[in-house]
């Protein structure tokens, strides 16, 4: 009797831990899409890329993709979290805001001259190629810096969110916020693509363009 | 994969903010970026023969 009753109590005390799960889901969503475009969509819990048939679903919320999903659903999956303004892509999103990167960027630069004041004896003491190197590396800081802030028209403007409360659907920029994304997407791939592997490699193709004007 | 010496002159110098946005004007970036690309694709293709043999 006492058995029955223990088994009775965990199946109720399960079932309302996945009432409070689901009311999680509803809550930080917009609505209760159950299907987008053919395909259920389930709590992004107990989602997992990996197993069988996880592409015939969509999780509800953001979670990185590692493998390869099936042609077009990556971009059905995003309009999804687009249309429930999901605060996990939310925040995803604001990773790749130029605002975000040109602060970062800016309190580098500042950290590094301000090692260069305190610490003089030890930049001193660099021999004329370390001493070349060490400041080639700060310029080429202050060039990324300046490419965010001035290029990328971030403009020594700060965002007043956290870290942890980044939400490009609630951004404090208004309807500037999807620009603000673009143009530090455009940056980094501009820095990351072509400047970046200029400096870091020395594959023969780059380095034979050297001539052209 | 080397590192690039910083006494080379490189096609666009980027410890210098001026002659980025000159390169981006002139037309440079655009060849490094198809340069790059054009590696990138070359590196891919020796990668899948790699895997088939």
């Amino acid at each position: 009797m006492l058995r029955g009753r223990e088994l009775k109590l965990a199946s109720i005390e399960a079932l309302r831990k996945r009432v409070e799960r689901l009311k999680r889901e509803v809550e930080a969503s917009k609505g209760r899409i159950r299907e987008w475009r053919g395909r259920r969509v389930v709590p992004s819990d107990g989602w997992d890329e990996w197993r069988q048939g996880a592409f015939d679903v969509f999780p509800s919320s953001f979670v990185p993709i590692f493998g390869e999903p099936p042609e077009g659903w990556m971009r059905d999956w995003i309009d999804l979290l687009v249309e429930l303004k999901d605060p996990s892509l939310g925040r995803w999103r604001c990773f790749d805001c130029v605002l975000r990167r040109a602060s970062e960027l800016r309190l580098d630069v500042e950290r590094r001259r301000r090692l260069r004041d305190e610490d003089k004896e030890f930049y001193e003491g660099l021999s004329p190629g370390e001493r070349q190197e060490f400041e080639r590396q700060d310029r080429l800081k202050v060039t990324e810096y300046r490419l965010y802030n001035d290029l990328g028209e971030a403009h020594d403007r700060v965002c007043p969110l956290d870290e942890d409360k980044m939400d490009f659907f609630r951004c404090p920029f208004g309807e500037e916020a999807e620009k603000l994304v673009q143009d530090g997407r455009l940056i980094e791939s501009l820095w990351d693509t072509s400047i970046g592997t200029i400096t870091i490699t020395g594959d023969r193709r780059l380095l034979s363009l050297r001539g052209i004007k | 994969m080397k590192w690039y010496h910083y006494d080379e002159t490189p096609i666009v110098d980027p410890a210098d903010y001026d002659d980025v946005l000159r390169a981006i004007d002139d037309g440079r970036i655009i060849k490094v970026v198809e340069e790059h690309e054009a590696y990138m694709k070359e590196k891919e293709l020796e990668e899948k023969r790699k895997k088939k043999t």
